[in-house]
């Protein structure tokens, strides 16, 4: 799965690359979106602003995203994306690949998670309108990918009474290593300017 | 219109992609669980018995309770036996040997006999020659909440141990934001020893005209004063004679309120802290203590030390503790039959604490230890915090601080409040 999207990531910056330089006039463009992940888990938003330069159909940029779906993280990734036609309704591609971004995770006095962030991954088809004022409607729909490590470790307590038991009390003494991946169907709707 | 018809199409093309391709997706967890296999080692009561005796020094792994008499220290291993420390120079303490009790917590002395627990018995240990302890006596069945054993049954003294790990991948399901946990998972850690060294051991004779007895921690079960000794349970204080050193003999056992924690003796009074308030029992018959005192509080964990005015008494919340508050109380002990807040000081994590004169050292957990000025009660000054460690328990005498702490026994020389020097520690090895 990985190596898919890392090919198809690697595919889209050798085409934006062989972009003529003549075609090359570089803005500054902004998306704001705001997204539905889909998957075997519980339908969650995600939201995301990306910022970056657009040149002719072709746009490139870093963005960050509240990604709540199962475990809530941040994305921040790199974007880019590119239309199909030089028109005013046109279909596009985009690819965003980057870090999934966790907290570090909750202690108490008797348990203790860990997080460790992840890969990030997204890619998938949309549609853009242009708007008046170079504001353009995206609608986009795709796969998106992320993973994270949680570590869960415990505390043994054995009640009040001195029990003999083998482990003295007050050790994380037990461990479980979990790698969660987690495959989502994305559907977004956002704003470009 | 037409533009409106051709939007909605798309989309709803692409909610039904969508809806399609959700069935395809699935959230994976892949899992490595670690845990340890048990495998109980028996013995009997009589082999156990005939074993007592020292054992060349082990590495402390897991500190319990600290006591200190004459220039020993007594550090318990949770449920495995006693380290016994050379402390006459506490810049280099000596490990001087292991005693093995298993399901060992607490302990006690008078004079050259150590009193501890193992399983419900109460143990007489002669360690006039620390290299050479003895069991002298024993008191069976007297600890009613610890476990017991059936006199020919076989009782578990250590666990073999097998690690394993296990691989699985699974889906990866909905969180339910509760956590359960295991009673018998975990690690076990072996012993490994040390040469130890040749001692003396604490001053005194078996039975001298006047009895000595140590210094326990704030965080101990056991006491040792007025020829008896001392014990609580979680809902009970057992009362034993112990004028003939050797030969304990059991006297009473008076019921208390569940939650019961610490035992600290002061003068001619025991102070017992418990999970809902601190009582106060006159020992003037000491066959017969006598309440005449309490001072509740919310449920809490709190050791407590007392001087001949105040008693401090620090409150843990969190876990099974209860509640989420962190503080030191300041008790007036003008009346000891209504002991009366003077004020609370918020701490963050506190476990036990020690008083010298006007010096309270207090373990704050995560935060240090901590030294107040407890001249003027009303007004504690912080005169110094001690990092980098996470302190359980503290004696502090004689200028010299013992530490109980997650790395092992800190030592520090608080003469110089302003200037106060780590001495020495003894490292945890696991």
């Amino acid at each position: 799965m990985k190596n898919r999207i890392a090919l198809l990531i690697i595919a889209i910056l050798t085409f934006v690359k062989s972009v003529d330089a003549q075609d090359f006039n570089p803005q500054y463009s902004g998306h704001f979106n705001v997204g539905v992940l889909y998957g075997s888990n519980k339908t969650r938003v995600q939201i995301e602003t990306i910022h970056g330069i657009e040149f002719d159909r072709w746009f490139a940029g870093i963005g960050a995203a509240i990604d709540d779906y199962y475990q809530q993280s941040i994305p921040a990734f790199i974007d880019v994306r590119g239309a199909i036609f030089k028109r005013k309704k046109t279909p596009f591609v985009y690819a965003e690949a980057g870090a999934n971004i966790l907290n570090k995770g909750t202690e108490t006095e008797y348990s203790k998670t860990e997080y460790k962030s992840g890969l990030f991954c997204e890619g998938g088809l949309g549609y853009k309108i242009d708007l008046a004022n170079k504001t353009t409607l995206n609608f986009a729909c795709g796969f998106s990918y992320k993973d994270h490590v949680e570590n869960l470790y415990y505390k043994m307590y054995y009640g009040p009474a001195p029990y003999y038991h083998p482990i003295p009390e007050g050790e994380w003494s037990r461990r479980n290593h979990n790698k969660y991946t987690l495959q989502r169907i994305v559907m977004k709707i956002g704003i470009q300017f | 219109m037409k533009t409106i018809y051709k939007i909605s199409m798309r989309i709803i093309t692409l909610l039904s992609i969508m809806w399609v391709m959700q069935g395809c997706l699935k959230d994976m967890v892949d899992t490595t669980l670690t845990y340890t296999v048990y495998t109980p080692v028996y013995k009997t009561l009589q082999q156990i018995k005939e074993e007592i005796k020292t054992l060349p020094p082990k590495d402390i792994q897991f500190p319990n309770r600290i006591y200190f008499k004459d220039n020993y220290v007594f550090v318990s291993e949770s449920y495995k036996g006693i380290h016994i420390i050379n402390n006459a120079n506490p810049a280099s303490p000596q490990n001087v040997g292991f005693v093995d009790i298993p399901s060992n917590r607490d302990m006690a002395m008078k004079n050259n006999t150590l009193y501890a627990d193992m399983f419900g018995d109460l143990l007489a240990i002669d360690v006039s020659d620390p290299k050479n302890a003895k069991l002298k006596n024993s008191v069976s069945n007297v600890f009613q909440d610890y476990p017991n054993y059936l006199p020919d049954s076989k009782i578990i003294v250590d666990y073999n141990k097998k690690d394993t790990v296990i691989h699985s991948r699974s889906s990866a399901l909905p969180k339910k934001g509760e956590i359960w946990y295991y009673y018998d998972n975990g690690k076990w850690l072996t012993y490994s020893s040390n040469d130890g060294m040749n001692q003396s051991g604490p001053q005194g004779t078996a039975s001298p005209s006047t009895p000595t007895y140590g210094t326990g921690g704030s965080m101990s079960r056991f006491t040792a004063t007025k020829q008896r000794l001392f014990t609580v349970g979680n809902n009970n204080m057992a009362v034993f004679n112990i004028t003939n050193d050797f030969n304990p003999s059991f006297v009473t056992r008076k019921p208390l309120p569940w939650g019961i924690e610490t035992i600290f003796p002061f003068k001619e009074h025991l102070f017992v802290g418990s999970t809902t308030g601190v009582f106060i029992f006159s020992i003037s018959d000491p066959d017969q203590p006598n309440q005449i005192g309490a001072f509740g509080h919310v449920r809490r964990c709190d050791p407590v030390v007392a001087n001949d005015k105040y008693a401090f008494v620090t409150l843990r919340g969190g876990g099974t503790c209860g509640g989420n508050t962190n503080q030191l109380d300041v008790l007036s002990l003008e009346s000891l039959t209504s002991p009366t807040l003077i004020k609370s000081y918020a701490l963050d994590n506190p476990f036990g604490l020690s008083i010298d004169n006007d010096l309270l050292f207090v373990c704050d957990g995560a935060s240090g230890l901590k030294i107040f000025n407890a001249a003027d009660v009303s007004n504690l000054v912080l005169k110094t915090t001690i990092r980098d460690i996470f302190p359980r328990d503290v004696i502090a005498i004689n200028g010299v601080a013992m530490v109980i702490t997650d790395k092992g026994l800190y030592q520090y020389d608080y003469k110089d409040i302003n200037n106060i020097k780590l001495l020495s520690k003894i490292e945890i090895r696991k």
